[in-house]
């Protein structure tokens, strides 16, 4: 199957997807404005569940697509240099402002380092690097100051040594470990301004030396836990990296899903990228506050280990059955899709945070542009169309994950296996994806039924408190 | 590694809870309409206040600045601004930046209105306008409750009280769901050692 075959379905598949549920949640926003009491989005949201659940299991067994794997032989090319360049300064400011912010000390609504790390970062760079290309590639200032420092040091007279060969044995696993940490930080810690800076600097000192001593291209692709999870993301992305120095090729959307290189850790961090989104969401409903009231810091921790364990095992388990790559096609969209449906009002409303730091930069109190008393609202976001796009993008993710574990299954089975022993063997990576899905619309659902504009609101205001 | 990190975050955190200086009463209040000219806009504050990023800025219906002030030196929890001349009948905005000494800033906005009726006074308005003359009208920007960062968890009251679909009703699916993968998990180990897949 050519690549524009491969695009042709992925697309369909995802206007079938937005097809499908235009019209509830267009009924849906109607309805909610008219009264906030009313308990329809359950029901849409069950019957998206259900129809997501029927698609993808008629996709997986009665449409058994084939694709072959994507020609990655292109060479590429470097984006134009005033990109690249306005990424590395946008990165390497961002970080500076932070350090001076933290240095300054203080906090306020002007307080970057939460906007940066959180909103643009861990939120807004992961969009950007599964919906368009390797941005990353240039912001990383921890690559930038790593460079600048080598620059210095050679100015300096001294001569460059060679790095130290990095263990194999550790893989990409030292990210999984840095991709818990950060997780449990965003969603246990909830870290101040300050502790905020200090993790910063801490992890901006690690990973420089980690550079020098076994090469900046090797730490990075192995062990530097942005870099690793949103090149993972990146698999879906219309723009692939080629190479170290930053080359870009052109190829259909979600394409990269069927390219090979996925190993146990980079699924491990899939299942990790989804487990932590759906607790963020699950987190914050009723029903979590009725089991576990307002748990401390320690219970919180345990919670939100046990709850990871459960998806990372269930994921770990698929891949005995349909293999590391299938499972990690199947899964990265799934993780697409929950991070624009549950991030997205969060980027656009807590981004536009911004516009107060720019007044006051340094959170001295000062108002430089009279901006400094804007409030980011979300009155202009249609609730309708914001439970559009999150629905769009959960079933979306759904079955373009369906599809592409389907397809890398069926790549990867040994020749002579039957067609019907290959359905088989994908039944527990259907189960697992079907569970996820049903959560995460549940758990969205959930977030509806206070009232629109409070639940978004009300979760910014949160999510920026935290 | 990670337990060292975490066990210093356990230690750091106590220590860096913001203290926040919130606007306690304003003076016009949020909202009030005053029927003299206004000599004087103040506001106390919850938390004594850094006199060095603190401020009080009254603008008008316009946007231009009409007073501008910082900490009364002789009350560390209260800011005043005053005019040039004693503000006249429209609507004025008060930016408050109250910066605790910690260096948390909070930023509040408040508006008011000056009604003077225009019958001619016989005596020009007293000069000294203290704040206790002025209109005892509620203060809106009382206090909140500030939300710790754990009140993520925000259930809507209405939530509660609603009839249909209780949480257990729909726990129910998240249950058999987690079954669902637990048994996947536990057929899985049976699998153990199975490396290859049915001939």
């Amino acid at each position: 199957m050519t690549p524009t075959r491969i695009r042709s379905i992925a697309v369909s598949l995802v206007g079938l997807a937005i097809a499908t549920l235009v019209a509830p949640s267009a009924a849906l926003a109607h309805a909610l404005n008219a009264t906030y009491t009313s308990r329809l989005p359950l029901a849409v949201y069950l019957a998206g569940a259900a129809t997501t659940v029927g698609l993808s299991f008629i996709f997986v067994l009665v449409r058994d697509v084939r694709a072959e794997r994507p020609d990655a032989s292109d060479a590429g090319q470097l984006s134009p240099a005033p990109l690249r360049w306005t990424l590395r300064a946008v990165g390497l400011i961002g970080w500076l402002w932070i350090v001076v912010q933290g240095i300054a000390g203080g906090s306020s609504s002007a307080d970057v380092s939460n906007l940066f790390l959180w909103i643009y970062g861990w939120v807004g760079v992961a969009m950007v690097s599964a919906l368009i290309g390797p941005v990353w590639q240039f912001i990383d200032p921890f690559s930038t100051l790593h460079d600048i420092g080598a620059a210095l040091v050679r100015r300096l007279g001294v001569g460059s040594w060679q790095p130290a060969a990095y263990p194999s044995a550790l893989g990409r696993w030292p990210a999984v470990v840095g991709f818990f940490v950060v997780v449990w930080l965003e969603l246990v810690l909830f870290p101040d301004p300050s502790v905020l800076f200090i993790v910063l600097v801490g992890y901006t000192a690690l990973t420089v030396a980690m550079m020098a001593q076994f090469g900046r291209d090797t730490w990075r692709a192995n062990a530097e836990v942005f870099t690793v999870w949103f090149r993972l993301l990146g698999r879906l992305a219309p723009y692939a990296l080629v190479d170290e120095t930053g080359r870009v090729r052109r190829r259909p959307f979600a394409a990269g899903l069927l390219e090979p290189g996925l190993s146990l850790a980079d699924v491990t961090i899939v299942a990790l990228g989804v487990g932590s989104i759906l607790y963020d969401g699950l987190s914050q409903t009723q029903v979590f506050f009725d089991l576990f009231g307002r748990p401390d810091l320690i219970e919180r921790s345990l919670l939100l280990t046990g709850f990871l364990a459960i998806i990372v095992l269930a994921a770990l388990s698929v891949t005995r059955f349909v293999g590391v790559a299938a499972t990690g096609a199947g899964l990265l969209p799934i993780a697409v899709g929950y991070l624009v449906a549950h991030y997205l009002t969060y980027l656009l409303i807590g981004g536009q945070s911004i516009v107060i730091a720019i007044s006051d930069p340094f959170q001295q109190g000062w108002d430089l542009f009279g901006t400094a008393f804007f409030e980011p609202s979300g009155a202009w976001l249609p609730p309708g169309l914001v439970w559009t796009v999150q629905l769009a993008a959960v079933v979306g993710g759904h079955m373009l994950g369906a599809w592409g574990g389907h397809v890398v299954a069926a790549l990867d089975a040994p020749g002579q296996l039957s067609a019907r022993s290959l359905t088989l063997r994908q039944v527990p990576l259907a189960v697992v994806m079907v569970a996820l899905t049903t959560l995460t619309l549940w758990s969205l659902g959930q977030a509806v039924v206070v009232t629109p504009t409070e639940a978004v609101s009300g979760l910014t205001v949160a999510r920026l408190g935290g | 590694m990670v337990v060292a990190i975490g066990a210093l975050f356990l230690i750091v955190l106590p220590g860096v809870v913001a203290a926040h200086a919130e606007v306690k009463v304003a003076t016009p209040a949020d909202g009030a309409t005053v029927s003299e000219p206004v000599a004087e806009v103040s506001a106390t504050y919850t938390e004594d206040l850094a006199s060095d990023g603190s401020s009080l800025r009254v603008t008008d219906a316009t946007g231009a600045t009409v007073a501008r002030g910082g900490v009364d030196p002789t009350d560390d929890r209260r800011m005043v601004a005053t005019p040039a001349a004693p503000l006249s009948s429209g609507t004025y905005t008060v930016a408050s930046t109250a910066k605790a000494p910690d260096g948390h800033i909070e930023r509040t906005k408040w508006t008011f209105t000056v009604d003077i009726a225009p019958t001619p006074a016989p005596t020009p308005a007293a000069p000294s306008n203290a704040p206790t003359d002025s209109p005892s009208i509620a203060p809106s920007i009382a206090p909140t409750p500030a939300p710790s960062a754990t009140a993520s968890i925000s259930p809507g009251p209405s939530a509660d009280d609603a009839p249909s679909a209780s949480g257990n009703d729909v726990l129910l699916p998240i249950i058999v769901a987690l079954a669902i993968v637990a048994l996947a998990g536990a057929l899985l180990l049976g699998r153990r050692g199975r490396t290859g897949p049915p001939a």
